[in-house]
């Protein structure tokens, strides 16, 4: 058989490589050279850029607003991360198990991820209404009942100053997005709204890991838990350490659900670092710092990224 | 795959892909824009004519006000077209258009870009209208030419102007035993009236609020103008943020939340509506005095007719002199950007657009003063605001401010609203304004030291 290939069938594999990989030069290449450029530059878009060296990168070392955005970003990332994947892999594990209407269940679970992000933010913001939300509607009465019969009680029989007995008897449930404190737990709250796709990946996962290891451990006398922990989690790890990569990225983009919902409120208190890149890029024509910090969000993935795979080693077994 | 097989499937591909591509480009031929498609609204199509496109920001009646002011213009000559398109988010919009070099020919921007687009050279100079005497410095009410003029040369002509005024809610008066015709006229009094027009529930949430400074949340920057301050200086292109008459009005400012609790008002805010929705605070009685612009009219025109003659509009109070002594004002404004195709047909719709009749019809449909200042008799009286005399008072009143031109506005502007939000929730006054005007120092140096680089590097060019 002749394995040459000809140069009718070169030109016509790079004739259909073509467009994907002009595309890539157009749309991927060239914006990250020159958005590197820029982040050395003065450029605010209408007039042409000027090379200023390290000065953008400087002066994000005194950007107040910088650093509030790059340490709530870390802060979410930091609690959102880990939780959502908790709670995927015990959503998942619950709907692992042999039950009737299996389907459902699956599809209940996953629908909240089909909506758009949009969407979602503003059905949250209703939701997170401090005064005519559902959330608080329910958390009201509860907290009444809480106050009046248990707290106010104990701090009294505790003989606590008159102050904290009355004002644990009409504990008030939080303002959530008006407080600075209440807004970022409300923000991480809601990323655990979209856990349908880690979900249906953990769910995959766990359809893979052999059955007869299983069998065997049992038959070996292991229970539940001691065959969760040494055979389903380290066969699921791959899964657990593709669904980590992809938690960090996301976490470190998130910009849809705060956009719309607080706007970076209250006092920044849920600016978000692609919020503050949007926010100086198209607000401030500041371009160049815009860049300087898009270029820093990338080096502090790829920087956590790289942690994550040389931890790998020690945890991720591909059978 | 056989080689023969192989070549066979190439080839097919090769066909497919041909194909597909002749498709595209034919469908592009037969539905695709060419020059002249565009139609008048009488069917007829466009010929031999300079088409202008126009972007609107306003979508909604205000849009509409604008589409009939562009059709009379359509219908009244034969030799430029006006293209009208609604845009969201017009200032970005129109800076990316411009910065990749294909603007439209005109648009109408929200004036906190001015300063940016003027600043970077990003607009086309109006003056050639000044040299030929089409409009001067007395055309437009003050603080508007201040707004397209800033520094003398003309970047921009007024389309709306939306200067604010105190709006107060004569039940809600009568039922806490105020005079319902007489609204504060101090600060003072307006702190008294607000208190007495609160209303707390048993359970210590807010069920009325006589006046909450920081709704809506857009003057949050503006409150210092009341007590005086002039924000911006014009001179240096530095702004004056923590001056005694800033700090005046944020102690103010904060005397409210200190009052009523941050919190409780945060919760009772939660429940408001969007601004023009029947759920509007003012609109719907839980707030009963307001610092707004005069668009509100005609949202409580449409969502709560029932409230039209049972509120006033005034002069908003100062601290140093009598309502209306100062007072904040916004507008829109038709530019030409830079890289514009058609300056000279653009130049010539604007003509058109600031012509009286055509000034106060739009005017008259967004219910605010015409920016013009010679008004007929029978704008003010066809006018739907009640209050339209009110606001074009004010208008014309030289001490009304307007936002700074310069580049840095945004910034400054965003850090303020952080600033007043944190004094809302009990930040010291001191230190937040220290802190503001130490940042936008800052920022003005750099900037100042960037444009002469700049002006460096274009010289040795």
């Amino acid at each position: 058989m002749n394995e040459r290939i000809t140069w009718r069938e070169q030109l016509a594999g790079m004739a259909f490589a073509a467009p994907y990989l002009i595309g890539v030069a157009a749309f991927l290449v060239y914006p990250l050279a020159m958005s590197l450029y820029y982040s050395f530059c003065n450029y605010s878009m209408l007039q042409p850029a000027i090379w200023i060296g390290w000065t953008n990168y400087r002066h994000l070392l005194t950007d107040h607003a910088f650093h509030t955005a790059l340490w709530n970003t870390i802060i979410y990332a930091a609690i959102s991360v880990p939780f959502t994947l908790t709670l995927s892999l015990l959503l998942a594990l619950l709907l692992n198990q042999p039950m009737r209407s299996a389907g459902v269940y699956r599809t209940i679970v996953f629908m909240p991820s089909l909506v758009p992000l949009v969407a979602s933010a503003l059905i949250w913001q209703w939701l997170f209404n401090a005064d005519k939300g559902l959330i608080n509607a329910v958390l009201r009465p509860v907290l009444h009942v809480l106050g009046r019969e248990i707290l106010s009680p104990l701090a009294r029989a505790l003989d606590a100053g008159h102050g904290t007995v009355a004002s644990l008897r009409h504990i008030e449930p939080p303002v959530w997005l008006g407080d600075p404190h209440w807004a970022m737990a409300a923000i991480i709250f809601i990323s655990f709204w979209g856990v349908g796709q880690t979900v249906v990946i953990f769910l995959a996962g766990l359809q893979d890991v052999p059955r007869e290891l299983h069998e065997a451990a049992e038959m070996d006398g292991a229970g539940a838990i001691h065959r969760f922990f040494n055979i389903t989690l380290p066969m699921l790890s791959p899964v657990i350490f593709f669904n980590l990569i992809m938690g960090i990225i996301g976490s470190w983009q998130i910009f849809d659900v705060p956009y719309v919902m607080t706007g970076g409120g209250p006092g920044r208190s849920t600016l978000f670092y692609s919020m503050y890149i949007f926010e100086a890029a198209f607000n401030q024509l500041r371009m160049g710092p815009a860049c300087a910090m898009a270029w820093i969000q990338l080096l502090i993935i790829l920087f956590l990224t790289v942690l994550a795979f040389a931890s790998a080693r020690k945890w991720v077994y591909y059978a | 795959m056989e080689p023969q097989e192989s070549s066979r499937f190439t080839r097919a591909a090769h066909r497919i892909a041909i194909a597909m591509l002749a498709i595209g480009a034919a469908a592009m031929f037969v539905f695709g824009d060419r020059p002249g498609t565009h139609i008048l609204p009488n069917g007829a199509p466009v010929h031999k004519r300079v088409v202008v496109s126009y972007w609107e920001e306003w979508t909604g009646f205000e849009g509409r006000a604008m589409e009939h002011i562009v059709n009379e213009f359509n219908a009244s000559q034969h030799h430029i077209y006006i293209n009208m398109v609604e845009v969201s988010n017009v200032n970005i919009k129109t800076l990316i258009s411009t910065a990749g070099g294909d603007p439209p020919d005109l648009v109408t921007i929200w004036s906190g870009i001015m300063g940016q687009f003027i600043s970077y050279h990003a607009l086309t100079s109006l003056n050639t209208l000044v040299r030929h005497h089409v409009v001067t410095n007395h055309t437009f009410v003050p603080f508007a030419w201040k707004l397209c003029a800033p520094y003398g040369r003309l970047y921009g002509l007024p389309a709306t102007t939306d200067p604010n005024a105190l709006y107060w809610n004569k039940i809600l008066f009568a039922k806490a035993g105020l005079n319902p015709d007489k609204p504060p006229t101090t600060l003072k009094q307006l702190g008294e009236m607000a208190a007495r027009l609160t209303i707390i529930k048993s359970d210590g949430t807010i069920r009325q609020a006589g006046f909450l400074p920081m709704e809506p949340n857009w003057y949050a920057p503006d409150w210092g103008i009341y007590f005086g301050n002039h924000i911006y200086d014009f001179k240096t292109g530095y702004f004056r943020i923590d001056t005694p008459q800033q700090l005046a009005a944020y102690r103010w400012l904060q005397s409210f939340s200190k009052r009523l609790g941050y919190q409780e008002v945060d919760s009772f805010q939660s429940g408001f509506g969007q601004f023009n929705s029947p759920l509007n605070p003012f609109i719907d009685g839980q707030v009963a005095m307001e610092l707004q612009g005069p668009f509100l009219a005609n949202f409580i025109n449409r969502d709560n007719p029932s409230l039209i003659g049972h509120y006033g509009v005034a002069p908003f109070p100062t601290s140093f002199g009598p309502p209306g002594a100062a007072t904040f004002g916004d507008c829109d404004i038709w530019v030409i950007p830079r890289g514009a195709k058609h300056v000279k047909a653009a130049l010539a719709v604007l003509k058109f657009f600031i012509q009286q009749k055509n000034l106060e019809y739009l005017n008259d449909k967004q219910a605010k003063p015409s920016p013009l200042m010679k008004t007929s008799a029978q704008y003010i009286r066809r006018n739907p605001n009640p209050y339209i005399r009110v606001f074009d008072r004010i208008s014309r009143n030289p001490n009304v401010q307007s936002l700074p031109p310069s580049p840095i506005w945004p910034r400054v502007n965003l850090q303020m609203t952080v600033m007043a939000n944190r004094i809302w929730m009990g930040a010291s006054v001191i230190s937040q304004i220290r802190h503001a005007q130490f940042l936008a120092d800052q920022w003005v140096q750099r900037e100042n030291r960037l444009a002469k680089l700049r002006l460096r590097q274009e010289l040795q060019r």
